[in-house]
């Protein structure tokens, strides 16, 4: 239950720094906290306390589910792509506007 | 402030109640799973020991093909944004701080550490049936060899180009080794061999998609590493 | 057994990525020839589809209860065709500017595999990789143009989108770990005796705000009008006539699985807010693309009305919904291609410059009024059908109904501003538009016209039966009192009052874009707590 609360307690840090960050890296680092949180929720769902990793030749106890393991890589490539692609893009904002200031950005866009 | 103070009661409200409606999950599993069908029928089906192996690609291998996917079009998108014409630049650096030359220490470590990664990496790669790994894992050693070689003068190039061919081709072969079976056995997206053969023939299969999505995989994160080193200069 | 979704998902990503591979010219054709390969593969199926039904691919060799499942039946069939004719006339209209970039062909052909992805899954985290993946690429197609604006956009479309469609991964947690399976259908029986569950009313909210990012519901739509905007015509025509519509399909899959009965009316509600949103931000516009893009909104609000039926089967919503979905795709493509050949001939975007389209580009001004007049709900042209359906399952409930007919109001309003682009002033000499655009156009008008005829003569397809009885005196004196009163209205409030200017400068932060995310699951989450 403390283990479980304290992840959820994660993912509302994550989602309170994307509505608070003025910061454009902030915002792509509170990403980060919010996906690394969901997948600690998921593994956190399908923990066995006495379990033993699902390969054959190990297999003495009970098993953990395999399948959120399979998934949560998939969801690491994801963010891992993600992140890039973000990065990249600031950058390019940066040598832009000389700024990565969300709402000096926002205002920017007025001007135009 | 009433803003973040409302925030903060709603994060509340959301926190209790997701608080109640997990607490029912954490004793009563589901009778039927795919997890525990999978720990049951795994090997015999798959013939790989290592049963997250065998859901990324066997299970689910349309999945795995999907995620190396994303990656390949970061790659692509990444080196899209990156090339030098395009975007204006009036602001091209925070500020002129000077760059530290790289340490000797640095470059000796980096030769000793640079052959044991690849090493390694390849281990993680091709034992990734039988021991916990698999391409993925390993495809990020592999980069992250590829990223300290960065620090080796005469290894560093910076073209990214073969690489990136590279990539899109190695794609191109997973779909296609993903869908042999679809002539072998009739269902696509599956070991090619039919499940009455020997398994450690049909650990065969398992071995070149590891390979493969390893090999995309590195080339991937290395094509996005070099773009990034390069945005940096 | 039937192969034609791993057909239409696989076909076009080959392709993508073979062009980028060859990375000339010539090469590029070859989206071309993708098109006609996807149109073959169609109509080798045609009788395999023509019955109705439900066809299962399993992808392995061990079942559905362990492999992803693809579904395809009568109705994702009509996707996949029309897709080759929507693809098929946006890669011909961009190919005068775009023909040296095989990038843009390979990210352009690798979403129309991946929509198919979207439309055919039936099973929730291959949805979730399928949205993803659409995600990234629409990404990078905002910031195709490399310039200043469409970065900002592309940025904030891409983070905000990711954070949202993170939620559904948290439901997709919960999801397995209930019931232990991930295929649509199995999920579906196994919920089938747990209506009231908190547990199932998180995910289902969880899902549904995550979709609901995905389109552009009412407190999360502000990332849609800054995307669609400022990215290149074509694209934008992509993005605000199909993609938008993939968390859309989404949120009708979601629907079915979970019968949230006490979500009925919240989703009406919804997409009451959602529509009068777009309407109320799209008629203080002066820019054509910020305005074409508030009537996506606008009519995803109407689809959204339509989809809540689900929950109390009234076949008239679903239906209606579903037909607008394809009725608005094909309609929003062609006027932000038609808006597209406008801003680059007079170079502006400011609608109060843009004079005399008609005697300037006769080409493209007809079509443009044809697209209106249909998207604007005329009776007996396309964009009527689905709106018609809506209004009728709406019928019973007097608030909503009115809200309706507001709704309607406001499209005609906003759409009659738009025609003023037509007014013969200023300088009338006439302008050039390629043969490739006039083409693409053309095959979008002879489409459109084809899909307003079967809708009139054949009302049913696939499942569906929508007719929204055009021939009607109702519709039409509905339709006269709109107008008239739309006028009057129009003639009362000038756009010139500053009241107007503020809104059209009313910008979400992407903080606030955020925050009401939270906001939005709060509000969901609290529908279900009881008085």
């Amino acid at each position: 239950m403390l283990q479980l609360s304290l992840i959820l307690l994660m993912i509302g840090l994550g989602l309170y720094g994307l509505a608070t960050s003025r910061h454009l890296i902030k915002s792509i680092i509170f990403l980060n906290v919010l996906e690394a949180a969901v997948i600690l929720f998921f593994l956190r769902l399908f923990y066995l306390p006495e379990g033993t990793a699902p390969i054959i030749t190990s297999l003495g106890g009970e098993a953990v589910d395999p399948l959120p393991q399979a998934l949560m890589i998939t969801t690491i490539v994801i963010g891992a792509s993600v992140t890039a692609l973000a990065l990249m893009m600031s950058i390019k904002i940066y040598h832009q506007y000389g700024t990565l200031d969300w709402k000096i950005l926002l205002e920017k866009e007025d001007n135009q | 402030m009433i803003k973040k103070l409302m925030l903060l009661l709603m994060f509340g409200f959301i926190f209790l109640y997701a608080l109640t409606a997990t607490a029912p999950l954490a004793d009563s599993f589901p009778e039927t799973s795919i997890g525990e069908t999978v720990i049951h029928r795994g090997y015999d089906e798959t013939a790989s020991k290592n049963l997250v192996a065998a859901i990324l690609l066997d299970y689910r291998l349309f999945d795995s093909i999907f995620e190396a996917g994303i990656l390949l079009i970061s790659a692509a998108g990444v080196l899209y944004m990156s090339r030098s014409s395009g975007f204006s630049k009036p602001f091209p650096r925070a500020k002129e701080a000077a760059v530290p030359k790289d340490s000797d220490s640095i470059l000796a470590v980096s030769r000793i550490l640079y052959p044991f990664m690849l090493l390694f990496g390849f281990y993680i790669i091709v034992f990734g049936d039988l021991s916990p790994g698999g391409g993925f894992q390993g495809g990020v050693i592999l980069a992250t060899a590829r990223l300290i070689s960065v620090y080796i003068p005469e290894k560093a190039s910076e073209n990214t180009d073969p690489l990136n061919r590279l990539e899109k081709i190695l794609f191109l072969c997973l779909l296609s080794l993903g869908l042999i079976s679809l002539f072998t056995r009739g269902a696509p997206f599956t070991n090619f061999f039919s499940g009455s053969v020997d398994p450690e023939f049909r650990r065969l299969f398992l071995v070149l998609l590891n390979l493969l999505i390893g090999l995309k995989v590195s080339s991937g994160l290395t094509i996005i590493f070099i773009r990034f080193i390069k945005e940096g200069k | 057994m039937s192969y034609y979704p791993l057909f239409a998902i696989l076909i076009p990503i080959i392709f993508a990525i073979v062009i980028y591979l060859m990375n000339n010219p010539k090469g590029n054709l070859l989206a071309f020839i993708a098109q006609a390969a996807l149109l073959v593969a169609g109509i080798r199926y045609f009788p395999f589809y023509l019955p109705e039904g439900e066809y299962y691919l399993v992808l392995g060799a061990f079942g559905d209860k362990l492999n992803i499942t693809l579904i395809s039946n009568t109705l994702t069939y009509g996707y996949g065709l029309l897709s080759v004719v929507l693809w098929f006339s946006v890669i011909l209209y961009s190919w005068p500017h775009q023909k040296q970039s095989s990038s843009y062909y390979f990210f352009l052909l690798f979403l129309q595999g991946v929509f198919m992805g979207i439309v055919h899954t039936h099973d929730f985290f291959n949805r979730f990789l399928f949205i993803e993946i659409a995600t990234i690429l629409s990404g990078i197609l905002i910031i195709y143009k490399k310039d200043g604006p469409s970065l900002r956009a592309g940025i904030y479309y891409i983070v905000f989108n990711t954070a949202g469609i993170l939620l559904f991964l948290i439901g997709l947690s919960m999801l397995y770990r209930l019931t232990g399976t991930l295929h649509m259908g199995r999920v579906q029986e196994a919920l089938s005796d747990m209506d009231q569950d908190p547990t199932v009313i998180l995910i289902f909210v969880l899902m549904c705000v995550s979709m609901g990012v995905k389109s552009a519901f009412f407190p999360v739509y502000n990332w849609l009008p800054r995307a669609h905007s400022v990215a290149t015509s074509s694209i934008s025509a992509v993005l605000s006539g199909i993609m938008v519509k993939s968390g859309v399909l989404g949120l009708y899959k979601i629907q079915q699985v979970f019968p949230m009965e006490a979500y009925k009316d919240f989703f009406i509600f919804l997409g009451m807010i959602t529509a009068l949103c777009g309407l109320f931000f799209g008629i203080s516009q002066t820019n054509i693309k910020r305005l074409l893009a508030f009537s996506t909104i606008s009519h995803i609000g109407f689809i959204v009305m339509g989809l809540s039926s689900l929950a109390v089967p009234t076949s008239e919503g679903v239906s209606g919904a579903m037909v607008h979905i394809v009725n608005h795709g094909f309609l929003k493509i062609l006027l932000f291609l038609g808006a597209g050949s406008i801003v680059r001939n007079y170079k502006t975007y400011d609608l109060d410059r843009i004079r005399g389209v008609l005697h300037r580009m006769p080409i493209v001004g007809s079509v443009m009024i044809f697209g209106i007049l249909s998207i604007m709900g005329t009776p007996m042209l396309l964009g009527y059908q689905g709106k018609a359906l809506i209004g009728t399952m709406l019928r019973d409930q007097p608030l909503f109904y009115f809200g309706y007919h507001v709704i309607n109001l406001g499209t005609i309003i906003l759409f009659g501003r738009l025609l003023q682009i037509f007014i013969p002033r200023g300088s009338l000499t006439s302008l050039a538009v390629s043969i490739y655009e006039r083409l693409a156009l053309g095959i979008l008008t002879a489409g459109i016209v084809f899909l307003n005829l079967y809708q009139l003569i054949f009302p049913n397809f696939g499942g569906l039966h929508f007719y929204g009885k055009p021939f009607s005196l109702g519709a039409w004196s509905f339709f006269l009192l709109y107008l008239v009163s739309a006028y009057f209205l129009i003639r009362l409030f000038p756009l010139t009052s500053s009241f107007f200017r503020k809104v059209r400068g009313f910008e979400l932060s992407f903080q606030a874009a955020n925050y009401m995310m939270v906001v939005f699951i709060f509000l969901m989450l609290l529908w279900s707590v009881p008085l």
